[in-house]
């Protein structure tokens, strides 16, 4: 699955940490999702288009990169 | 930044070939001195090494994460494995000395297998206490990959015994083996997501 976690936490200016303390998941959770290695479950990608304010869809896609 | 990263891996590597060759050395202790009471200063080494290096690893690489329910896991790990070693001498001690005959020789048998058992629930109590879902998922891959690792092993093993072709083995070995094999299957789970 792709997602737009970096570019959304970048125009935050974020590190990964800041993220992963935002969302109360570990750095290398962060890492894993960002880089598509890991599909967060429903409840996590709700937490995670809640702190950005966007819909689940803004962020995941299913679409072939 | 680079740099950080490598010198990163090359700590964790460090902290990887400790543990290692605390156990290899615990073994080799443990194979070389059978029958002397050295046997368990072998046995302290290969079971405290990994934990004490997975412990400095996570103390002193960058952005290395003790998350809480992995410091309680890691010290309830600790904790029990000192009474397991002080039961489990105790309880040789007096079969040394001929005392556990009769129905108290269960309690005593049965005495050093509980921390050991202790040691599956203080496991699963790691799942349901860490909230990161994806180190969730990362702990239990590595839990499963020993377990059958350890279950093929046990398989193996023991029809070569049944066949006479290699020593008998004691059945305690097989969580021993599953606990000792969680080491590599960890970082091998994690790997996965790198």
């Amino acid at each position: 699955m792709n997602n737009r976690l970096k570019v959304l936490r970048a125009e935050r200016n974020w590190s990964q940490a800041d993220l992963a303390q935002r969302l109360d998941v570990s750095r290398q959770s962060v890492n894993a999702i960002e880089t598509g290695k890991y599909d967060p479950s429903l409840p996590l990608a709700f937490r995670i288009a809640r702190l950005f304010d966007l819909s689940i869809e803004q962020i995941f896609s299913d679409a072939p990169a | 930044m680079a740099s950080s990263l490598s010198s990163n891996a090359h700590l964790r590597l460090l902290m990887i070939g400790l543990g290692g060759a605390g156990v290899a050395i615990g073994l080799a202790i443990i194979l070389l001195t059978w029958g002397t009471g050295w046997g368990w200063a072998g046995a302290a080494l290969m079971s405290f090494s990994p934990m004490i290096a997975a412990r400095i690893a996570s103390r002193t690489v960058d952005g290395a994460e003790m998350r809480p329910a992995l410091r309680r896991y890691g010290n309830r790990l600790a904790a029990i494995m000192v009474v397991y070693f002080l039961v489990l001498m105790g309880a040789v001690s007096l079969y040394g000395q001929g005392l556990t005959a009769g129905p108290l020789g269960y309690v005593v048998a049965l005495t050093p297998a509980a921390p050991l058992v202790g040691v599956f629930i203080i496991m699963g109590r790691l799942l349901r206490e860490e909230t990161d879902e994806f180190l969730r998922d990362v702990t239990r891959t590595a839990f499963v990959w020993s377990g059958a690792l350890t279950l093929c092993e046990a398989t193996v093993w023991g029809f070569l015994e049944t066949f006479g072709k290699v020593p008998h083995v004691w059945m305690w070995a097989v969580p021993v083996a599953f606990f000792a094999q969680l080491g590599l299957t960890g970082p091998l789970a994690a790997r996965k997501y790198q």
